[in-house]
């Protein structure tokens, strides 16, 4: 993407509505000519008229259709709980397309023969654009969600996940109560515990082993990402990693949003990020 | 002469519409959003001799009306400043858009070297000294500690240089009045205010400091009335021009600016929410100035008339 297709649009809210005990889905007006890859981010103000809240907020896209862009979102703070109060037709002011993607050059592609998709909690939006974004350009490939909620209060409605994933893992803080109830028509599993509970199975060893060229695409809180990293270091799966940071400006005026770099120094997410290459940095 | 021209001193401006230092990138990151070379003018990055990472994340973080950062410095250093911009920042000189260097330096041989290289490429109109940075260890405000250590460094400056020097003053001092005064003695030929104030937010969940170095620079609408008293203190100790900067958000900011003395302005952490309001800002100020049927000139003249009585 260059840099030169990045704009601030003036959007408008087409729907806002909670979809679970703690996240949000808010449909946003698609202006002529943007698009954006999976894993690229917006920058939205949530009041432009104001000074409060003052900074705008980075959301990853959860999806894209003709006339709407579709994002996943949880109340974490102020701007995230006003936002939750906005009524359809709102105006918004969207910086975008910012930042870096995952993979989906045919080159890269071709060789790959199955998807991971690791999620931690709200880290499942960009996750999902990615599988929607693969299975439209390469049909054939598997995709593998490795799923980890707090509880069934996370879960997205069945319709949102049941068309992508090959198997869904849920990794789930109190398995039992929601085992039965849920995704019906999955090839669901369910652990208890954080997501290494899925990833140490015995049942994600057998099904790894179909694959001879797998890529793992990973988006959750830092600590899992950080276990993640650490998880994968006798394993050297192919994997990139969506990050997130406080933000200024989104587009590498400020300089605010440094993660540490494995070999010194530091990138910057609005611009090298929020995608990265595993072994490119070093959280702490 | 056109509405908008700025010409007091060595402060020559198509219009009086600048950006701060740290706000703004190199300037070209704001060209997706608008033409930049419109602008009067634009400060670059605070610029070293040799490439500075920064401080550690996180380096920012939003408090009522504005930030908090602890940036550190981050940039790639004078030569790679050249090298890669150097092309586009000629481009909106030739436009009539000034460019100026924001310099830091942890000792005075830094200063000069960046000057030495800065001057033989003349791809900047302005050399402002940066001695207020809160977020760095070294240097920054430590040559604001006193107003003798200040001047000493604009002294050694002006002898290297013939490009006129505007010296970034802090706003955690006392007074201002004092720096001012040896800016002015030592050879400066601008002054520009305010650099961001020092600040801390804890955090509660884990009972510490925010960011590592503790405190950091405190920046956005909240400062302004802290940045009007400082030009305003700035104005009765000197007649060499101002630029004023601190929290400047819309028009009726920008006037208030020109109200105490500001011969130009600048926006700051604005540009991160809004990327085009220095662009708003012009339309808005040349409207204005045609709607009056007056040059900024005259506008601030009667702007500043309270001052004066």
């Amino acid at each position: 993407m260059l840099k030169k297709d990045i704009s601030d649009y003036d959007v408008f809210i087409t729907k806002n509505d909670k979809i679970n005990e703690n996240y949000y889905l808010l449909g946003i007006s698609r202006p002529s000519g943007f698009d954006i890859m999976a894993g690229q981010f917006v920058n939205i103000k949530i009041e432009p008229n104001s000074i409060q809240p003052f900074l705008r907020r980075p959301f990853s896209v959860f999806y894209l259709d003709k006339y709407e862009i579709g994002i996943l979102y949880q109340i974490k703070g102020e701007g995230t709980k006003l936002l939750s109060t906005k009524k359809n037709g709102t105006k918004l002011k969207m910086i975008g397309p910012l930042g870096t993607s995952f993979p989906l050059e045919d080159s890269f592609m071709k060789n790959i023969d199955g998807v991971f998709l690791i999620a931690g909690g709200i880290g499942i939006a960009p996750l999902f654009f990615y599988a929607n974004r693969i299975k439209a350009k390469y049909e054939y490939l598997d995709i593998n969600l490795i799923y980890g909620i707090r509880d069934g209060g996370f879960l997205l409605p069945e319709d949102y996940i049941k068309y992508y994933f090959s198997s869904i893992f849920f990794s789930l803080e109190r398995k039992k109560v929601y085992e039965e109830n849920i995704y019906s028509g999955c090839n669901c599993k369910f652990f208890e515990g954080n997501i290494f509970s899925a990833l140490n199975s015995f049942e994600f060893d057998s099904l790894i082993k179909k694959y001879n060229n797998p890529i793992f695409a990973v988006c959750g809180p830092d600590p899992m990402l950080k276990a993640f990293i650490e998880w994968n270091k006798d394993k050297y799966f192919e994997s990139y990693l969506s990050l997130e940071s406080f933000m200024g400006c989104g587009f590498h005026a400020c300089l605010g949003c440094a993660v540490p770099k494995s070999s010194g120094g530091y990138i910057y997410l609005c611009e090298e990020g929020p995608v990265v290459y595993y072994k490119d940095i070093n959280l702490q | 002469m056109s509405l908008l021209e700025v010409k007091k001193g060595k402060l020559n401006l198509k219009n009086p519409i600048l950006t701060a230092s740290g706000t703004f990138g190199y300037g070209d990151e704001f060209e997706p959003f608008f033409d930049v070379s419109l602008l009067g003018g634009i400060t670059i990055k605070g610029t070293t001799l040799n490439p500075k990472d920064g401080n550690p994340p996180p380096r920012i973080y939003e408090v009522y009306g504005g930030m908090l950062n602890s940036i550190g410095l981050a940039n790639i250093g004078i030569n790679q400043v050249i090298e890669k911009y150097s092309k586009y920042f000629l481009s909106l000189i030739n436009s009539g858009c000034a460019v100026i260097i924001n310099i830091n330096g942890e000792k005075i041989e830094d200063f000069l070297k960046i000057i030495e290289i800065s001057d033989s490429t003349g791809c900047f109109n302005f050399y402002e000294i940066n001695v207020s940075c809160p977020n760095v260890k070294k240097g920054g405000i430590a040559f604001s500690q006193d107003p003798k250590t200040m001047g000493k460094l604009i002294n050694k400056i002006r002898k290297k240089t013939k490009t006129p020097i505007i010296v970034k003053l802090s706003p955690n001092v006392q007074s201002i009045s004092p720096y001012v005064k040896s800016a002015e003695d030592s050879g400066a030929d601008i002054i520009s205010l305010i650099n961001t104030m020092k600040g801390i937010s804890i955090d509660i969940n884990s009972k510490k400091p925010r960011f590592k170095n503790i405190y950091a620079g405190f920046s956005g609408p909240a400062i302004k009335p802290i940045a009007l008293y400082h030009i305003y203190e700035a104005r009765r100790s000197t007649c060499l021009p101002i630029i004023g900067m601190g929290g400047i958000n819309n028009f009726n900011d920008m006037l208030e600016f020109f109200a105490v003395g500001a011969d130009a302005i600048e926006v700051g952490t604005m540009n991160l929410v809004n990327p085009t309001i220095t662009y708003e800002l012009l339309i808005e100020l040349e409207k204005y100035c045609e709607n009056n049927k007056k040059p900024l000139s005259k506008i601030k003249e009667e702007l500043t008339q309270w001052m004066k009585q």
